[in-house]
């Protein structure tokens, strides 16, 4: 992976143009059928409602035959996409978790850095889908909500947020998600990024609460390469983070110990959300962040293709 | 505490570096990394499960580290101790045996110079020994003892060059002796010293000639035991330097020598002359070597004056011993020295090439005759000692015949007799018998003739079954013979021997047939007449060999009847009927006729001896080669055994009562007749046999005053001389005659060793004199008490010399016979490399392979518990995680 290059004070250093790039060529899809007023390509209770023609795309693999034009096929024996204006009513609403445990990192990127990343990317994909995109920035309470809007002029509103939202406090997950059902009454699709270090009975109530009102959700786990590997040598001052207390100790003799307890983590979130029906994504923040996405994108195209049943595991 | 290791100093670091894990754990504690960390819930929960676990495994790894770090400090430092197993005991005491002895003065000249195996030893101490040792690095001290004086020993407490330079001083001094001794004294003196200082490890080191007389033989048996007691088996070791030249090749397992020859004995066939009496020497000559030699001239000295009459030269000196003999005349009265020598070869031994003899001169020799008759009966043609004093005095000039009662002694002044007679005595008194007996044990010369007055109980009572000085047990005098007996003894037509000589080894009979080997002098003995004697009950005689011989014995005059049924037994063992013996069978049967008619005819028992001698002896005829002869048939041996029985019976036959025995008792001798000295009961002295009575008295007079056992005298023997308190002064003085060179000033004589004491001893003085280190003679003057005056009176004169039979002999031990004597020895030659052993001697840890073994378990258990308490990265571990 090439090495980056962040400037801190740069809100578009989350949209990183190779990222985004690679991204542009893929849907995102709503998993389910979304209410909304404009129809798109996403499967639509209000199916035959359409809009302002907009451009042909080239047909790729995965593409709903049903938007084929086949007058452009009739006369040039290629396949061909109509696409419109406003063609979908998806409304997504990116959780950010910006506390302060979020802060770590010893890589190019912190955690926090990295959930930016993701929101800025999947938000700026929504938007140029003429997706609705809306963001909320969370600590121990909501910190900012960024209202949902499909212009594509409202990136530089969901960037500025995850500028501004500085990392502290610890976190309230069961609290965040009351309270982002709160502002968004209406069936949509949550992206939640966090690192999670809270209490699991908390959380997975929160996500409860929100697949109850029938959310489609996304949850990237976001945790750095040091918290999944602990390669700490020598004696080591913990300081812990969100009010834990600190500890003195040599961490070699810790390590197996921790990746032990870090696997039950793990899997216990990864279980919970996957009982739950939600799209489950552990990123780490040395990873290439791109093909954590496409994967991930991947991977929602053939939940679509499977009839809108999650994969298990997925 | 130091002592303990060979680099002490790396050791006090090793002990501080000891708690380095511990202060880098400590600063690591100090300098510690600050990690905000969110995820403590896991460090958390990871802590509380393995807290205890951890600790333990932690406190292993520190363990582990101190005990390698510990354990690497030890072999830097060298660790010598005995602790761990390795046992080895901290320092090291060489203990070191250095021959002294005669055969050490060996020289030879190489590139110009002449050198000793002293002076290599003396180097190879310092160069070798001392040397190595200093290099060592640990406690290294060194005992030395020299052989001849192993009750003192030179330490040298810590070696180092400032102890090696006083070494090398005292060694200086040190020069080799003339003496011979034994090797056990001084290794158990090492042995003493070894365990003074249990601590130290032991090294002997014997720095000697190792020659075969004293490495091999007899005297390893005892070596092997003694040696490994002292190192105390194998946790000591010994070392043996070998300076003797030329060296040893490490691949002969013999060495060479320089072939020595000495002069083994010196001893004059009197030990008190008169002026002008011949004395006749014999010098014995040794040859060590396995060549002959020729022409080897002896020089013969009196006082230091060359003879040239009585030096000599002997022509042919084949390996072993040669004796030759020479004459001197003296005519200076008292004590003269009288040396022999010869010349030094160019290498080999210079001490035993000189020997020295002592002989008395007065103007008469004094000869005691004690007899019980009156001064009146002595004069007697028929008086025991008529005959003896014509001798002594009209026949042999120099004597002096000094006629004495029974109580003379009782005096003590016996010793300026060199020989006393006793003649026809019927008993004496214990005062009596108990000074005689000290006068022989000193080296006195006894002669007892019996007679009609001699009790025999009491010369029974006084033989004490030979642990008296008289030599045989004696039952009562035969009755005189009748006529017809008288008769038929004296005129017996065979004209068969009056008296048999036996022994003709012995000194008395060697001499008179030394120039009669036909032993035509034995025709006397046929004319002899012995008409009484006390007869030896031989069944309560049991004569010690090597100390009583039997040198004349009387015929059997026992009848022939009461041997026919033995004689007929062995005949009838004569394998006649045998086919076998088939062809001896015509010689046989007329032996055995022969013999059949000697016994039918009544002979004499010395008719049935000769015939018996006769079947025994048979030759065949020279002129006839084809003959039979009986010596094959002698010879076989399935007939040894008959052989033996009739070669018995013919001596029980032939052989009646004895007639003169030869005794020794301490230094002294003893002659015993069985029957008169006169003519009472023999006409030995004044019939026909009377030349063979001359030349047999003459002959006992000078065995008996000759020195004997005295004559060889090894310097470092103890000298005993007792003296009666009466007639002496405790006081005496004691002279040292040297050898004086012809060149010598006017006046160099004897050197006044200063004034003895003699110390009382029951009722007599007793003076001890051991002190004789230097071969040469010794003088005694004893001061007679004159009213309560001392002045001089006597002198007595003792020669010492060098045991040349030990000393002389170069020839070395094998590596073999070394080997042996000295189990798990090392053999070395100066320069050859012991001092490099000696350096490399000091085993430490590093010697050991259970210390790296245990090191390397050390090693293996620390990585492998550092690994398992710390993080490693593996390949596929991030995307397992991921």
């Amino acid at each position: 992976m090439a090495t980056l290059v962040i400037n801190t004070d740069d809100p578009r250093r989350f949209l990183e143009p190779a990222v985004l790039a690679r991204m542009g060529r893929l849907d995102l899809r709503a998993k389910q059928a979304v209410e909304g007023f404009i129809t798109g390509l996403h499967t639509s209770h209000f199916f035959g409602h359409s809009v302002e023609f907009a451009q042909h795309r080239e047909y790729v693999r995965g593409d709903d035959l049903r938007h084929l034009d086949w007058k452009v096929w009739s006369k040039t024996d290629r396949f061909y996409i109509k696409q419109y204006e406003s063609e979908t009513n998806l409304r997504a609403t990116f959780v950010v978790d910006v506390s302060e445990s979020m802060r770590y990192g010893r890589g190019p990127f912190t955690k926090y850095d990295s959930a930016g990343t993701i929101a800025a990317c999947l938000g700026y994909l929504s938007l140029r889908q003429h997706d609705s995109a809306g963001l909320i920035s969370f600590d121990s309470s909501v910190r900012q909500v960024v209202p949902a809007r499909a212009a594509i002029a409202h990136i530089d509103a969901l960037v500025q947020a995850l500028h501004v939202s500085r990392p502290k406090e610890k976190t309230d997950l069961e609290q965040i998600c009351r309270r982002v059902a709160e502002v968004t009454p209406s069936r949509g699709l949550i992206v939640l990024i966090s690192d999670f270090l809270c209490d699991r009975p908390p959380l997975f109530r929160g996500l409860e609460m929100l697949r109850h009102r029938r959310h489609d959700i996304l949850v990237f786990h976001v945790l750095d390469n040091d918290e999944l590997d602990f390669p700490f040598a020598g004696t080591t001052k913990f300081e812990g983070m969100e009010e834990l207390p600190d500890l003195m100790c040599d961490p070699r003799a810790l390590r197996d110990g921790y990746l032990e307890e870090l696997q039950s983590y793990l899997t216990e979130v990864r279980r919970g959300c996957s009982r739950r029906g939600i799209d489950y994504t552990l990123v780490r923040t040395g990873d290439n962040l791109d093909s954590v996405l496409t994967r991930y994108l991947n991977f929602r195209a053939a939940v679509i293709k499977n009839g809108g049943r999650i994969p298990v595991g997925g | 505490m130091l002592s303990l290791f060979l680099n002490p100093f790396t050791m006090i670091a090793g002990t501080a570096l000891v708690l380095s894990p511990i202060i880098i754990h400590l600063i690591n504690r100090l300098r510690y990394r600050r990690v905000p960390w969110a995820a403590m819930e896991f460090v958390l929960k990871s802590l509380k499960k393995n807290r205890r676990k951890l600790i333990l495994k932690q406190l292993l790894l520190l363990i582990l580290r101190c005990a390698l770090v510990l354990l690497i400090g030890l072999l830097l430092a060298r660790y010598i101790g005995s602790a761990l197993g390795f046992g080895q005991p901290r320092g090291t005491l060489h203990v070191v045996l250095l021959d002294d002895t005669a055969s050490m003065t060996d020289y030879w000249r190489e590139d110009g110079v002449t050198k000793s195996t002293f002076g290599q030893s003396k180097k190879a101490i310092v160069d070798d020994i001392a040397a190595g040792a200093a290099d060592a690095g640990t406690s290294q001290a060194i005992a030395l003892i020299r052989l001849t004086n192993p009750g003192e020993t030179y330490h040298v407490d810590r070696v180092n060059p400032q102890s090696i330079a006083d070494l090398q001083a005292w060694l200086d001094g040190v020069k080799p002796t003339a003496l011979h001794v034994a090797l056990l004294p001084a290794i158990d003196a090492a042995k003493k010293v070894f365990e003074s200082d249990v601590q130290n490890k032991r090294v002997l080191h014997v720095v000697s000639d190792f020659r075969a007389k004293d490495w091999s033989g007899p005297a390893s048996e005892a070596l092997a035991k003694a040696v490994p007691d002292a190192i105390d088996g194998k946790s000591g070791s010994l070392h043996l330097l070998d300076t003797a030249h030329p060296p040893r090749s490490a691949s002969r397992a013999a060495a060479l020598d320089h072939g020595n020859v000495g002069i083994l004995d010196l001893q004059p066939e009197t030990r008190i002359a008169s002026r002008h009496m011949p004395v006749e020497f014999a010098v014995a000559l040794a040859n060590f070597t396995p060549s002959g030699r020729k022409n080897v001239r002896v020089t013969v000295r009196v006082n230091g004056q060359v003879r040239e009459d009585a030096s000599l030269s002997v022509l042919e000196m084949p390996p072993g011993e040669t004796t030759a003999t020479f004459i001197a005349t003296f005519d200076r009265v008292g004590v003269n020295m009288v040396t022999a020598s010869i010349e030094p070869d160019e290498a080999g031994l210079m001490v035993d090439d000189m020997r020295y003899a002592a002989i008395e001169v007065r103007e008469k020799v004094p000869l005691l005759f004690v007899t019980a008759a009156d001064e009146a009966g002595r004069v007697k043609q028929e008086a025991d000692g008529f005959y003896l004093r014509a001798l002594f005095l009209e026949a042999a000039k120099g004597f002096d015949v000094v006629e004495r009662g029974p109580q003379e002694l009782e005096q003590t002044t016996l010793e300026r007799y060199p020989t006393i007679f006793l003649l026809n005595l019927p008993r004496l008194t214990d005062k009596a018998r108990a000074n005689v007996e000290s006068y022989v044990r000193n080296g006195g010369g006894l002669f007892v003739a019996l007679g009609d007055q001699a009790d025999a109980d009491f010369y029974t009572r006084w033989h004490a079954e030979g642990k008296g000085a008289f030599p045989v047990p004696i039952s009562k005098a035969t009755e005189p013979l009748n006529d017809a007996q008288r008769f038929e003894r004296m005129f017996d037509p065979a004209l068969p021997p009056k008296a048999y000589p036996r022994g003709d080894s012995h000194p008395v009979l060697a001499r008179i047939y030394r120039d009669d080997r036909n032993r035509e002098v034995n025709t006397y003995l046929k004319f002899l007449f012995v008409d009484r004697y006390l007869p030896v009950p031989r069944a309560r005689w049991s004569p010690e060999p090597g100390r009583t011989e039997e040198l004349f014995t009387l015929p059997n005059y026992r009848s022939i009847d009461d041997y026919k049924e033995p004689a007929q037994k062995l005949l009838a063992r004569l394998p006649l009927d045998d086919a076998k013996f088939a062809k001896f069978r015509d010689k046989l049967r007329d032996y055995q006729r022969r013999v059949r008619e000697t016994l039918v005819a009544n002979r004499p028992l010395y008719a049935l001896a000769d015939a018996f001698d006769a079947l025994l002896l048979d030759r065949a005829d020279a002129s006839q080669p084809n003959a039979v002869n009986l010596q094959e048939y002698w010879s076989r041996s399935d007939q040894a055994l008959l052989k033996t029985e009739v070669q018995r019976f013919i001596e029980t036959i032939r052989y009646g009562d004895p007639l003169l025995v030869a005794h020794t008792f301490g230094h002294g001798r003893v002659l015993a007749l069985t029957t008169s000295a006169g003519s009472a009961w023999n006409d030995w002295a004044s019939g026909p046999a009377r030349p063979y009575w001359v030349m047999l008295m003459l002959e006992s007079q000078k065995h008996l005053s000759s020195v004997g056992a005295d004559a060889n005298r090894a310097v470092g023997s103890a000298l005993q001389l007792t003296f009666d308190p009466n007639r002496y002064d405790p006081r005496l003085r004691r002279f040292f005659m040297p050898e004086i060179p012809p060149d010598a000033l006017p006046g160099a004589g004897p050197v006044d060793q200063g004034e003895q004491v003699a110390q009382p001893s029951g009722n007599k003085l007793a003076y001890v004199f051991d002190d004789a280190r230097v071969p040469g003679v010794y003088r005694f003057d004893l001061m007679t008490k004159i009213g309560g005056e001392a002045a001089t009176a006597e002198s007595l004169a003792y020669a010492f010399n060098v045991d040349t039979a030990a000393e002389g002999d170069l020839r070395r031990a094998s590596r073999d016979e070394l080997a042996t004597a000295a189990p798990g020895m090392q053999l070395h030659a100066p320069g050859s490399g012991l001092a490099r052993i000696l350096k490399d001697r000091k085993s430490d840890l590093s010697e050991s392979p259970w210390f790296f073994l245990t090191l390397l378990f050390l090693l293996i258990a620390e990585q492998a518990l550092a690994v398992h308490l710390s993080y490693h990265v593996r390949g596929d571990a991030r995307m397992a995680n991921a």
